[in-house]
């Protein structure tokens, strides 16, 4: 993934220039980075934990195992450090092609107007008439139960949300008086969506994208979970808490436990990102 | 004699910036005093301060209030609620949107132990509103301003306040339905002998309505007098530029929106 | 009035023809063999051909989307490829118990999510609001299904405070008479209370668990129009006749503050009875539709998953429209409005 060592450097930097000025953005930043960062790192020098251990598999958390292991004798820890290349990679790509998608559909709709707009709409409002997870589903047990096409119906399932946010701002901007006196010195529709419209459309979206994030690895664990994103034995976080499920019952609980933690702190730390975000934008 | 008097009042946000500075005044019992300034002056904060109804963010740090010799301001603080009530600039917004006007008003007198029937229509065709049970079923967004503006009057009159604070009523009105609410005003100040603290930007308007004004400019008030003195002899620079500025204005049109 | 209510459902019937053309051009015309799919992967080619001849996939495309449109029509949500049986029976059989446990997640969700934003309104900037900020990211970051897992190891396996999951009533309890198809109400129509608590205490752990995870959306929303309504100019009126804090707090803040949250309903349902349900049923070993689709998917029964996603789709499109009515109805700036 990236240089070892540049995603911590980058990080101080980051700290110290930005004066985050709030100590939940300061943790999430923080927790996200180290994430990020063990999840490149750790495999690399230790491997993806897929090698069975010699012994009885289902180890309670030791210092030797932290996470514990798996029924397979698998270490936990190592398996969700593992994962981490899917889940948040996935995640900040689903995110961005959502927020790159969205936003120039939503935004050529707005200033389009019309029979596009309404066509456009009417097209959003049929994709948010499922549930996402429900949606997804049926597109990945229809496409093919991979990692791509999971990632894809996912991406399908947030379009429309972001399309109808860019196309409200896009239409507020729209209506500003900048707009009108591009449109008089006779720029051309594409023209005044592309160089006006976008790029004040796309600062709240880009805000939102964040939440699509922590949405889009829920949603893509989920999933998983269900059997139709990741196929065994690849490691991610939702497979892992489905793996671990015949384990509850026996009383052990750690190889479900550790990863739906980093699920957690990785969606929250998203989360909170984008509500600072929210509130520098303002 | 005096019925309201306030000394020293300041008003600062919470960073520290001071909105109102020192301000002082007295009201006599039946005497519409005004304030006068631009937005920004300080003049609605001074009002909204006296009945404890300031914005987050914002706070009384000094000043001393009595109203009927009764102290309720000191030193900053809230000794307890003065017997005045308030009408405000937007009479809509000032509604419960969700609730009927009929409703409104059975809570306030409900509140006031004056419940009984009739009480509501009675208070309604006080303030000259004709069919009070029409008004009465309706919500607040489906009556003209002036309406909802007799409505708060009404509902401020029937708390029997010794003080009315009026923060700009008639912006916003028709011009028609502006002189109809002054009118009212001043009506009531005279049947009932209470004292109204009058707060305009509009010189024309306060000249009308009031015996003593106080012109405000950021945050401190610049002079305290007679109108008449005011306007044939201001002594301070900046009544004076706020008259001749006042005397350019133009007329406001017949359809009730401003030129110029 | 009539003319709206007539615009709305003509809106709705739009939106469900839309979702049965989506979920048609989704199973039958992405690339994916629904047939090789059914089939499973060990399954020989004579096997596919057969689904394929008796599922009339092996016919052309537009005749396809005609006959499942006049199945559509009639209500006819495909035949399951596992069981053989009308998927709508199949659904219909389960869904009390997806819907029992769903509408009690959706009171726990309501009721959890305006206590907390009101709370949180009111504290606003003190302690309380930064606490309940800190409940609103961990339950949105939450996986519904991990959470569930956490929950029954703890209570049920360690603290035995809930007994296991195995279905809508614990062992020794027999369900009672079918009249609503929700076992509390039938239970105690039929005198019985002891059942009536029994399956009552099997429905409050996974509703307690949709519930607190579906409550963040509604306490953002409550707080954010609380605080929108207790900032207001009426709200200022109301003070400045000195109305107690209670009365302020509910008949200007909450009657204001609640008409947001008619609308938010609608995506809180969504969770409760299928995006968070579909999770969570099998954990519990919940007979409900939740399960069906779960099952449906593991087998790769296309059909009986495509079925259930109708289901759903015109299920949800139904919901937001009543709550569109539930809105309009309950905010008078809006009904006057529609009337003139």
């Amino acid at each position: 993934m990236t240089v070892i060592g540049s995603p911590v450097a980058l990080r101080g930097n980051l700290a110290g220039r930005m004066k985050l000025g709030d100590p939940m953005a300061y943790v999430a930043f923080v927790t996200l980075g180290l994430i990020i960062a063990l999840g490149a790192v750790v495999p690399l020098i230790f491997g993806d934990g897929d090698v069975a251990q010699d012994n009885e598999g289902l180890l309670p958390p030791s210092w030797s195992h932290p996470f514990g292991t798996d029924r397979y004798g698998r270490d936990i820890l190592l398996r969700s450090l593992a994962a981490v290349r899917i889940d948040i990679s996935l995640g900040v790509a689903v995110a961005l092609s959502v927020l790159v998608i969205g936003s120039t559909v939503g935004a050529l709709s707005a200033t389009f107007g019309g029979m596009v707009d309404a066509v456009i709409m009417r097209m959003t409002d049929i994709l948010l008439a499922l549930p996402g997870v429900v949606l997804a589903l049926i597109i990945t047990a229809s496409l093919g139960k991979n990692t791509w096409f999971a990632a894809v119906a996912v991406i399908i399932a947030f379009i429309p949300l972001l399309v109808r946010l860019a196309r409200a701002k896009a239409l507020e901007v729209r209506s500003a008086d900048y707009i009108a006196a591009a449109r008089l010195s006779g720029a051309s529709t594409l023209q005044v969506a592309f160089q006006h419209v976008l790029p004040n459309a796309i600062k709240y979206p880009f805000v939102q994208s964040t939440l699509v994030a922590s949405l889009a690895i829920l949603d893509f664990a989920a999933l998983s979970f269900l059997g139709v994103g990741v196929q065994p034995p690849t490691p991610e976080w939702g497979a892992m808490i489905a793996e671990g499920v015949g384990d509850n019952l026996l009383g052990a609980w750690w190889p479900s436990f550790f990863p739906g933690l980093m699920i957690l702190l990785s969606a929250a730390s998203f989360q909170i990102i984008g509500d600072w975000l929210d509130r520098r934008l303002r | 004699m005096t019925l309201l008097n306030v000394e020293g009042l300041a008003v600062d946000t919470r960073g520290g910036h001071s909105l109102v500075r020192d301000f002082a005044i007295e009201v006599a019992p039946g005497e519409v005093v005004g304030i006068v300034g631009e937005s920004g002056s300080g003049k609605t904060m001074t009002a909204l301060s006296l009945l404890g109804l300031l914005p987050e963010g914002v706070s009384v740090v000094s000043g001393e209030a009595s109203l009927a010799g009764m102290p309720f301001l000191r030193d900053g603080r809230v000794l307890r609620r003065p017997n005045a009530t308030m009408i405000f600039q937007n009479p809509t917004a000032a509604l419960n949107p969700t609730m009927r006007i009929g409703a409104q008003l059975d809570r306030l007198l409900a509140f006031l132990g004056k419940k009984g029937r009739g009480r509501a229509e009675e208070l309604l065709e006080s303030v000259g509103i004709g069919e009070p049970r029409a008004v009465m079923g309706r919500h607040p967004h489906q009556l003209s301003g002036g309406m909802n503006q007799r409505v708060v009057i009404a509902m401020a009159i029937a708390a029997e306040p010794s003080l009315l604070i009026a923060d700009e009523p008639t912006t916003g009105l028709d011009v028609t339905v502006q002189a109809q609410i002054l009118e009212l005003i001043r009506s009531t100040v005279a049947t009932r002998e209470i004292g109204v603290l009058f707060v305009s930007h509009d010189m024309g308007v306060i000249a009308q309505m009031c015996r003593r004004v106080a012109v405000m400019y950021q945050g401190e008030v610049r002079e305290f007098a007679d109108v008449d003195d005011i306007f044939h002899a201001p002594g301070d620079s900046y009544t004076k530029e706020l008259l001749a500025s006042a005397a350019e204005q133009p007329r406001k049109v017949g359809d009730g929106t401003r030129t110029g | 009035m009539l003319g709206s209510i007539r615009r709305r459902l003509g809106v709705a019937a739009i939106s469900i023809a839309g979702v049965a053309v989506l979920i048609f051009f989704i199973t039958q015309l992405l690339p994916g063999d629904p047939a090789r799919i059914a089939a499973g992967q060990y399954a020989s080619e004579e096997q596919v051909e057969q689904i394929r001849a008796r599922y009339g996939l092996d016919q052309p495309v537009l005749a396809q989307f005609g006959g499942y449109l006049a199945d559509f029509v009639r209500f006819d949500l495909g035949t399951s490829i596992r069981t053989d049986q009308p998927v709508r029976d199949e659904l219909l059989e389960r869904l009390p118990a997806t819907l029992e446990l769903g509408l009690l997640s959706l009171l726990i969700a309501i009721v959890l999510g305006v206590v907390l934003g009101v709370t949180a309104a009111v504290c606003r900037h003190r302690a309380g609001d930064k606490i309940i900020q800190v409940f609103v990211i961990l339950a949105s970051a939450t996986a519904v299904f991990w959470v569930a897992l956490v929950a029954i190891s703890l209570f049920v396996n360690q603290w035995g405070v809930f007994t296991s999951p195995i279905g809508r009533l614990p062992r020794g309890y027999p369900p009672p008479s079918h009249v609503t198809g929700f076992y509390v109400v039938d239970a105690l129509l039929a005198g019985d209370p002891a059942t009536a608590g029994a399956a009552l205490r099997t429905l409050l752990l996974p509703a307690l668990l949709l519930g607190t995870l579906a409550a963040p959306s509604i306490v953002k929303i409550v707080r954010s129009s609380t605080i929108r309504a207790l900032e207001s100019d009426y709200a200022r009126t109301s003070r400045s006749f000195g109305y107690p804090t209670g009365s302020i707090l509910f008949r200007d803040g909450l009657r204001n503050a609640l008409l947001p949250v008619i609308t938010n309903v609608g995506l809180v349902a969504g969770f409760v009875l299928a995006g968070g349900n579909v999770l969570i049923e099998q954990l519990f070993a919940w007979p409900g539709i939740g399960g069906y689709a779960y099952r449906s998917l593991q087998e790769n029964d296309l059909f009986a998953l495509r079925g259930y996603v109708i289901f759903i789709g015109v299920a949800y499109v139904l919901i937001n429209t009543l709550l569109e009515f539930a809105y309009r109805w309950a905010d008078p700036r809006v009904a006057i409005a529609e009337e003139t």
